[in-house]
């Protein structure tokens, strides 16, 4: 394990406080329905980092801006009457790398969203594992890569159990909601419950693929 | 405004304050999930600041009496519930005293998640806001309920007298219904009478009323949570969770 | 915590140290979310000590060993019982983990209050957690679901300038069918309403049955009920000096605090 000294230990401290208020920005941001300034304020700009963020769900990943901003924003269900989201960010664990480049966050959370399904106003529960790398750009910490695991989704009001066990994406509100992502793939599997992707950030050198949530660790990647 | 640059020293500082401003809230949603809103004032909110104040969804509780009134009064609901319910299980709580049986069969969590805390340069005062993944399980008319009570705080504190305390809070609940609903066809329940006489149990009305957040309904407008704090050099500079 | 009384260096290492419980807290979430509960007593429970701490409502566990045969070994045997079922339904599980395949406990941790100890080697933090519990292959062929709201405290040593679990306190106040059971209303009807029969666990293949419930000490917390008054199990930690089990940790049930139960604990009335 690197040494720091103290200057460098407590700006450590604060890289992680700040990359968890990137995320919990995003989050109201996100309930707030401003979903182009979460893009615009809190993602990647730089031209590489652009280039390679990405967006995932258990169906796959968009990435590139553009391809995140078409799904995320083109294609947002929120913003009508009686519509509305909020997808807490709880239980995170953060970890920077040693060379203070990149951050990974892991976080939990129960969500509930009403939107229109197939034409009515719809109440859901949905749980998710949520999952960010962040990196540092010129005027701060930047979502990266960013990957939502749904672990349920279900109907308020509707007893989860009364869901079929092999639901079809399209009778999933969220898979449908997901769109045709620019690399799909069976990207997270909740069928035996607990799924170990991406990993639970642990302390690291420097970024490598495997150990973040973007598609290139993900181990049903096919280059 | 240009984010303040910190030396370390400033930061660590900065950091203790942030942590402890969490701690203060956090030992708020306790003594709200266990009953104990009369202590709240007393404990958490300043002293000496201009007008403080509680926001609810509809209205402004203005000035420490008012705010002291509005949780006093929760307590003594929870206070009357209790002796109606000595009277509904005498079994259970029948040789209870009234002390003994206060706060039966009300819990009201209030697991405070995504916080955004940001200190004054200064180090005079902070603002923070919070989602709130609550509950409230209660006595009512309808009988013993679950109700969703899920929602966002925002407050302002200043630092006194080396304690940060409240100066400005905003509670706003989005979602209120009852547990297992469908939150868009609206939930009838019927009154159950052995605790009808409850419905009689009023709050005060707040000092000066104002349909400050809307609860969800299918007919609301979209509806964004309070304004996030941003990083600021001095109160004054920045917006307030008070009234203005 | 007071920076007025603290050097540079103390606060980088409170400051260390509150960001190292949160993240071992939410890694402790995790593990129980895969099931590896062995594994997580293994690697993030302090490995100098024997004197682990971790409690339910039905009781607690007061040393290493059993810690590992109450919490571990009883979700182990439960898991392993629940595999046989399910390997009889769903082939496709065979060589998969029991105890991820049995279900998937989620803990969203709110309301965080954090102390570190003035000799910054031990640090206390408690949480609330709306839970919620879901398995996708059961025996019956239905997804399963649960919403469950606990309450943690937890002790943490540093030891070799690492952050470990020692103690974790849990405290269920409720939890029912997602999105099915209002708890309140649930909790009524089964004061009021004559109680339904427990159907019996049939036996699985080997002839295994899920066990007990097992801990030496005794029922120290009632779930909610319309009757079940406050109940302040896990008092929030204040700010203190050093570690001391039998005062300031949530190693005992009702550590000293403010605003802490007075006891004995109130009759629940579903309690024998």
């Amino acid at each position: 394990m690197k040494h720091f000294t103290e200057e460098e230990r407590i700006q450590r401290v604060w890289d992680k406080e700040e990359a968890k208020t990137v995320l919990f920005r995003n989050m109201y941001y996100m309930a707030g329905n401003q979903r182009e300034t979460a893009l615009d304020t809190l993602w990647v700009k730089e031209p590489e980092n652009a280039k390679t963020a990405s967006y995932g769900k258990n169906w796959g990943y968009y990435t590139g801006m553009d391809e995140i901003r078409r799904y995320y924003v083109d294609n947002n269900p929120f913003g009508a009457k009686g519509t509305m989201n909020c997808h807490p960010v709880a239980t995170i664990r953060v970890e920077e790398a040693e060379d203070g480049k990149t951050i990974l966050c892991q976080w939990y959370n129960a969500s509930y969203e009403t939107r229109m399904v197939n034409g009515e106003l719809t109440p859901l529960w949905i749980c998710e594992k949520g999952n960010a790398d962040l990196v540092k750009e010129a005027d701060g910490w930047k979502i990266w890569h960013y990957f939502i695991g749904t672990d349920l989704q279900v109907e308020a009001g509707q007893l989860y159990g009364d869901q079929p066990v092999d639901l079809p994406d399209e009778e999933n509100p969220v898979a449908v909601e997901f769109g045709k992502p620019t690399l799909p793939m069976e990207a997270y599997i909740t069928r035996y419950n607990y799924y170990p992707y991406p990993a639970i950030p642990e302390p690291y050198e420097t970024y490598r693929p495997e150990l973040g949530c973007g598609p290139e660790g993900n181990p049903k990647y096919q280059a | 405004m240009v984010k303040a640059q910190y030396s370390p020293q400033q930061l660590a500082e900065r950091f203790i304050d942030q942590r402890e401003i969490q701690n203060v809230m956090g030992k708020y949603a306790l003594l709200t999930m266990i009953c104990k809103q009369a202590d709240l004032v007393d404990r958490f909110w300043s002293k000496q600041a201009e007008q403080p104040t509680l926001a609810k969804n509809d209205g402004w509780y203005v000035g420490l009496d008012a705010i002291r009134g509005y949780y006093q009064a929760i307590s003594d609901q929870i206070g009357e519930t209790a002796k109606l319910l000595k009277k509904v299980f005498p079994k259970q709580l029948g040789d209870k005293t009234d002390e003994e049986a206060f706060g039966a069969g009300e819990h009201f969590p209030r697991p405070l998640t995504t916080p955004i805390v940001e200190v004054a340069a200064d180090g005079k005062t902070a603002k923070g806001l919070w989602q709130v993944m609550g509950a409230n399980n209660a006595i009512t008319p309808n009988g013993p309920l679950s109700t969703w009570n899920w929602g966002y705080v925002a407050a302002d504190f200043v630092l006194e007298d080396d304690e940060w305390k409240i100066w400005h809070l905003q509670e706003f609940t989005e979602l209120s219904a009852p547990v297992a609903s469908n939150w868009v066809a609206k939930t009838e329940l019927p009154v159950m009478p052995e605790f009808a006489s409850l419905a009689d149990l009023k709050l005060p009305v707040p000092t000066v009323a104002a349909n400050l957040y809307e609860v969800y309904s299918p007919e609301r407008e979209y509806t964004a949570p309070p304004k996030m704090p941003e990083p600021y050099n001095t109160f004054a500079e920045t917006f307030s969770y008070g009234m203005n | 915590m007071n920076k007025k009384n603290m050097t540079f260096s103390h606060m980088i290492d409170v400051a260390e140290a509150c960001i190292e419980v949160e993240n071992q807290q939410s890694k402790h979430a995790i593990m129980h979310a895969a099931g590896l509960t062995e594994e997580e007593l293994d690697t993030m429970w302090a490995p100098k000590r024997d004197d682990f701490f971790w409690s339910h409502n039905f009781g607690g566990m007061n040393c290493r060993a059993d810690v590992y045969k109450g919490w571990a070994g009883g979700l182990a045997q439960n898991a392993h019982y629940y595999y046989r079922r399910l390997l009889k339904v769903y082939p496709e599980v065979e060589g998969k983990e029991p105890r991820t395949l049995m279900e998937c406990a989620v803990h969203m941790l709110g309301s965080s209050i954090i102390e570190v100890a003035d000799d910054g080697m031990s640090a206390r933090g408690s949480w609330y957690t709306p839970g919620v519990i879901f398995s996708t292959l059961n025996p019956d062929q239905k997804k399963e679901g649960i919403w469950i709201w606990e309450r943690y405290g937890n002790d943490f040593v540093k030891e070799d300038g690492e952050w470990y679990i020692l103690s974790q306190h849990v405290c269920n106040d409720y939890g029912g069918a997602m999105d099915k059971d209002n708890w309140a209303q649930v909790s009524y009807e089964r004061m009021t309403q004559p109680p339904m029969p427990r159907p019996q666990p049939e036996p699985a293949d080997d002839g295994s049955l899920p066990g007990a419930p097992w801990a030496p000490m005794r029922l120290f917390y009632a779930s909610y009920s319309p009757v079940q008054t406050p109940q302040n199990a896990c008092p929030w930690p204040s700010p203190y000096k050093t570690f001391d089990r039998e005062h300031t940790s949530y190693c005992v049930p009702f550590a000293e605090g403010e605003y802490s139960i007075t006891y004995p604990i109130p009759d629940h009335p579903f309690m024998p």
